[in-house]
């Protein structure tokens, strides 16, 4: 019976489409001169770089406007010699690591007649990043000392500390997209609805319907060439079945998927031949434990939940999409921890046994109860739905409150959840994510004044604070790594969090669209100025 | 909205009242077969809630991660959702969400309504005037609408939803109580009882409480099937009874992301919302006839 | 005439105070932070400051109540705090929408109702008669967005009939999109209307005047048509009044379920993301198409049943 009735949705949905019958929205549908991708979110919120908090408009940001250098298409670079030139074509680092140089390149034009793009640009563009009454994320400028043009085409960069990975940190980043000071100047806070940039494409229009979106067109001046596909319309359909439909149906070329378990085996059985790019790591998940509520202080009761929860299951659940980390740091991270990296001790391999006697030894034979919030937002309700069931076999009662997710962060920052959870992406800098989790001085507070250590570690109980600052001090890229495993693995000691697993960024592609290349790793965003239809 | 109630002459007082509830069940009873099946279904629904830890195959909240969004087999009749869990054991234990707060919330808006109602008509003046007015206010909306910026404020859960289930009743009953009571004040018994000097609390309590009950209670049993309904759209809307808590409304809304899998959870359990209103509403209906027969169609 | 109008009118000012007063308070009582629901949970304090600054928080409660009361007035209600739009714009985007549902699920439910509550009242007891209580039984019984979600599965996924979502572009597409939302809105409706036609008819055909009709030998058609159903039309008016404010909250679930744009869909997602303008909006546009279509029937009762207009 099952058989019989999904191959008969799965006919009658290519039937319809095939028929013609499929809606036909004049503007929005999938035209053979527009790509179309629907990506999960409300709306546009912002096409400024300066003001981007919200992953979705980095697409539209990211073929606007262009980085000094990026990271090869579909992966991360690993090692300094791999990026690649944008608007810089070389650069140089001091060996103290603490002062970088670009040359630019000559003659690049900003979209719509706004002149060239030059050293002042670049300057302008990192200066506004840097300004802390911008909205976006700041904590990757906090180490610029000065931005200064030597001249027309050169831009100098000091830090205040060594940062050999400075490319790879912050430079690659969407944030630092470079603008043309004189359209911002013209435009002011319109800049966020009409941006300017050097970009492969160019702002069309930005229309209040969500399910219209961005449009951009074709920059046939772009320094690298321009894209085959004169058009790429961004649309946003937060509501999963409907955005599931859109690629069903035809009218969208590519989706932001679903972090669902089931979802995308249920996807290759509908539409065999869809493609289905997936960024790994995208966002790392981890669950704190606030040390400041009993009995969570105890080490030997967070163990037990490190023990009861099968780490692996939860991976297997959303797979491809989600994949295990052993720790903070994904595995293909530079400085992240591989299972055989991990001593036997702290890997604690799934044993409800060895839970219960923990559990036990802490005061707590017959278990004990705690309250907790999650979002009601799918990657992380589905986690933690599990992770509840998951303790709930060693005794440990989780009063899971499922609450929207603004209520949630917002919760978190005040200090009020015993078990708070972070789903972050991160680019390969293996100390981010510990310092923004992990540091003393990002501790959370009660008033929301603070930061986003939820656990509290280095306050409540000595963490790894000296071992960040000797990293941050360290110019050699080897020896930083290496400060960075021992930093980890102190955290796997302590257990001030749990990391779970990695939600990798997936987009379901139909194959009428090539890409030009493989996506493996890499940013919630990526290229498709060599994209073209098959 | 309010139905025209007939003023009686002398007062049914106490007794009569409760003969009146005999007197109703075998009313209900004594009508069309159907009716009675109704109300067998409906005691068959409320057995099922209290009962439905003995009653239900599985654990509602149960997941089983390799087993998502399946159809419906042997093992699960409803088939499963999209966290694995058994769609037939969710819809039992969700009658509990639905007909706690289906019959709970009602009966206390019936309370504070009624006496707000008695006062405001009783009294007369500005208390009247007032309540009048918030009632006025309160009555304009549509229940939904006030249901979802009253739980929009106080987040989702089981306090929030009674706390608007009773805001969007409780002036629907205050307005009954009030006319009733309005009608009442000028019936020759009361005015003689105030003559006669007798307390107002006696008042209320002996001659007018007991004759306003018959309109409450058919208004009652109807705004209980209303209650149900209403809660399922709010849980729909995800402002009701939080997961992982089995509601029919949550199931539907689950049901409906999971709408490539199975369509079962959404058949179900809205197939359980209707045949509960309906049989309410039957009840109702008959309870009404037995009650106010002038009304009867 | 006009005095009873115009009295009305005044009246429904204080109501609309209220409903600002209500909603300036649940709003405030909305938990979560909104400069962090707004700005992320990686906002620095500085940002969150100015934030704050700029909506006007950090002043003085009595005082933001004045601004608040001030911009709902001349409807200036400024800019999303998550979109990039201004609230005016994403209202006229919507509102549209579900005025459309609206009208389009009144229309249907009118055109099955009353011919069917004409029939049950004229040929009582009949099985017509019997077929109209169950039709309408079970609109009482379904709730809308099963009903909807049904004809969602049934007829746009496994049929492929009818789009899946959105509200479409141009006369014929937007027509396209409407039908599915406005039959599970009307279907419902009809069936409350129906049963009002039946028993409103009822009641006119056993007045004196229409024995008259019926004494004086005219045709029996005639004396329903003519007669009695112009009459017994008044309590529809009214029960339709109550019906458009109904479909208006019916409307949210079904523009949630079929991926409509519409003012109910617009504000459940303003409060899940805490953007406090576009509530503001969204409740001031619900709580003014409350208090006009309460007015109106207030109206059209005083102007057609002058009795009423002088008590």
């Amino acid at each position: 019976m099952s058989l019989t009735r999904r191959r008969f949705v799965a006919a009658s949905a290519a039937a319809t489409a095939a028929a013609g019958v499929a809606p036909r929205h004049s503007q929005a549908q999938a035209t053979p001169d527009t790509l179309t991708l629907a990506l999960a979110a409300r709306g546009n919120r912002t096409l400024d770089p300066a003001n981007s908090i919200q992953g979705a408009d980095n697409w539209s940001i990211i073929h606007i406007h262009d980085t000094l250098v990026r990271s090869p298409d579909g992966r991360f670079a690993q090692r300094p010699e791999e990026f690649i030139p944008q608007l810089a074509q070389s650069w140089t680092m001091s060996p103290d690591a603490r002062s970088w140089v670009f040359r630019l390149r000559q003659g690049v034009q900003f979209h719509k007649g706004y002149g060239e793009c030059t050293a002042d640009d670049v300057v302008f563009s990192l200066q506004r990043a840097m300004d802390p009454k911008q909205a976006g994320d700041r904590s990757l400028f906090v180490n610029i000392a000065s931005v200064d043009a030597d001249d027309k085409y050169t831009v100098r960069i000091s830090l205040k500390r060594p940062d050999p990975l400075f490319l790879g940190g912050t430079i690659q980043n969407y944030a630092c997209v470079i603008l043309s000071r004189k359209a911002v100047g013209e435009r002011g806070e319109a800049i966020q609805r009409d941006p300017i940039g050097t970009g492969a494409y160019q702002f069309g229009s930005l229309d209040p319907d969500p399910s219209k979106g961005v449009l951009m067109t074709a920059n046939p001046a772009y320094f690298d060439g321009p894209p085959k596909i004169r058009n790429f319309r961004i649309r946003y359909i937060l509501d999963t079945t409907a955005r599931t439909l859109a690629l069903l149906s035809g009218d969208v070329h590519m989706i932001e998927g679903v972090r669902a378990p089931g979802w995308v085996p249920s996807m290759k059985q509908r539409k065999p031949g869809l493609q289905f790019d997936v960024a790994a790591p995208g966002s790392l998940f981890t669950m704190s434990f606030n040390l400041t509520r009993k009995p969570l202080d105890d080490l030997r009761v967070r163990q037990a939940f490190a023990y009861a929860i099968d780490r692996d299951a939860i991976a297997a659940a959303t797979a491809p999409i989600s994949r295990r980390t052993y720790g903070l740091n994904p595995p293909d991270y530079p400085g992240g921890l591989k299972r055989e990296a991990v001593p036997e001790a702290l890997r604690y391999d799934h044993d409800p046994a060895k839970a219960k006697a923990l559990l036990a030894a802490a005061g707590f034979p017959k278990g004990l109860k705690i309250e907790a919030y999650t979002s009601q937002r799918e990657d992380y309700a589905a986690i933690m739905l599990i992770v509840q069931e998951q303790m709930r076999t060693v005794g440990v009662d989780i009063d899971l409150k499922v609450i929207d997710h603004t209520t949630f962060h917002a919760n978190n920052r005040k200090d009020m959840n015993s078990l708070p959870q972070n789903s972050s992406a991160y680019p390969p800098v293996p100390t981010l994510p510990l310092s923004d989790t992990l540091s003393r001085t990002g501790e959370v507070k009660a008033d929301g004044t603070g930061g986003t250590n939820y656990a509290h570690y280095g306050v409540a109980i000595p963490g790894i604070d000296d071992l960040l600052a000797a990293t941050w001090a360290e110019p050699d890229f080897d020896k930083r790594i290496a400060l960075v495993r021992q930093a980890e693995l102190k955290v796997l000691a302590d257990l001030p969090l749990m990391p779970m697993a990695t939600n990798g960024y997936l987009i379901v592609r139909d194959p009428k669209v090539r890409l030009g290349y493989e996506v493996r790793s890499g940013y919630a965003y990526w290229r498709m100025n060599g994209a073209v239809f098959a | 909205m309010a139905s025209d109630v007939a003023v009686p002459i002398a007062n049914r007082g106490w007794d009569r009242a409760e003969q009146s509830v005999l007197w109703l069940l075998w009313g209900i009873i004594r009508r069309q077969p159907f009716t009675l099946a109704c109300l067998v279904v409906l005691i068959a629904i409320v057995l099922v809630a209290i009962f439905a830890g003995q009653i239900a195959p599985y654990d509602p909240v149960a997941q089983s991660i390799l087993s998502v969004n399946q159809l419906p087999s042997a093992k699960h009749w409803l088939g499963t959702d999209q966290l694995g869990r058994d769609v037939l054991s969710r819809i039992i234990f969700g009658a509990r969400a639905s007909l706690v707060l289906g019959v709970s919330a009602p009966v206390l808006a019936a309370l504070i309504g009624t006496f707000l109602g008695l006062v405001g008509g009783y009294f007369g003046g500005w208390p009247d005037r007032a309540i009048g007015r918030v009632i006025d206010l309160l009555l304009a909306f549509p229940a939904l609408l006030l249901g979802i910026i009253v739980a929009a404020a106080l987040s989702s859960g089981f306090w929030s939803m009674l706390t608007v289930l009773i805001i969007a009743f409780a002036p629907r009953f205050a307005r009954i109580a009030r006319a009733s009571t309005l009608a009442l004040r000028q019936a020759p018994f009361v005015e003689a009882a105030i003559a006669a000097g007798l307390g107002h609390g006696v008042i209320l309590h002996r001659h007018i409480l007991p004759n306003i009950i018959g309109p409450i209670v058919v208004v009652l049993t109807l705004w209980i099937a209303t209650a149900i309904r209403l809660e399922a759209t709010l849980s729909f809307l995800g402002l009701g009874t939080r997961p992982p808590q089995p509601s029919w409304g949550n199931i539907i809304r689950d049901g409906l992301n999971a709408m490539f899998g199975s369509p079962w959870p959404i058949i179900g359990a809205g197939l359980a919302i209707t045949v509960t209103v309906l049989a309410m509403n039957m009840v109702g209906d008959a309870v009404r006839d037995v009650l106010d027969p002038d009304t009867r169609e | 005439m006009w005095r009873t109008v115009g009295l009305r009118v005044l009246d429904a000012v204080p109501t609309m105070w209220l409903v600002l007063t209500l909603v300036f308070v649940t709003m405030r009582m909305l938990p979560g932070d909104p400069a962090i629901a707004v700005l992320g949970e990686k906002a620095t304090i500085e940002q969150l400051n100015q934030f704050r600054e700029r909506i006007g928080l950090n002043l003085p409660l009595w005082l933001q109540y004045l601004h608040f009361l001030r911009d709902s007035v001349t409807l200036n209600f400024g800019t999303s705090f998550v979109a990039n739009f201004t609230v005016a714009q994403l209202v006229a985007l919507n509102l549209p929408y579900t005025i459309e549902l609206t009208i389009a699920a009144t229309l249907i439910g009118t055109a099955i109702s009353v011919p069917i509550g004409v029939a049950a009242a004229v040929r009582r007891g009949e099985a017509i008669d019997s077929a109209s209580r169950i039709f309408s039984l079970l609109g009482y019984a379904v709730p809308d967005f099963f009903l909807a979600a049904i004809l969602l599965v049934a007829f746009s996924l496994d049929l492929g009939w009818f789009p899946i979502n959105g509200g479409g572009e141009g006369f014929v597409d937007k027509l396209w999109h409407l039908a599915l939302p406005a039959l599970a809105l009307g279907l419902i409706k009809a069936a409350f209307i129906s049963r009002l036609t039946r028993s409103s008819l009822l009641e006119v055909l056993g007045f004196d005047y229409v024995r008259t009709a019926r004494a004086k030998g005219a045709a029996e058609t005639r004396v329903i048509y003519r007669h009695a159903l112009r009459n017994a039309l008044l309590p529809v008016v009214t029960g339709l009044g109550l019906s458009i404010l109904s479909t208006l909250s019916g409307s949210v679930a079904v523009e949630l379920i079929f991926g409509r744009p519409g003012v109910g869909s617009m504000l459940i997602g303003a409060i899940e993301a805490r953007d406090y303008p576009v509530i503001q909006a969204g409740v001031v546009v619900f709580a003014l198409f409350v208090v006009v279509v309460n007015l109106a029937m207030d109206i059209v009762y005083t102007i057609v049943d002058p009795r009423i207009g002088a008590s």
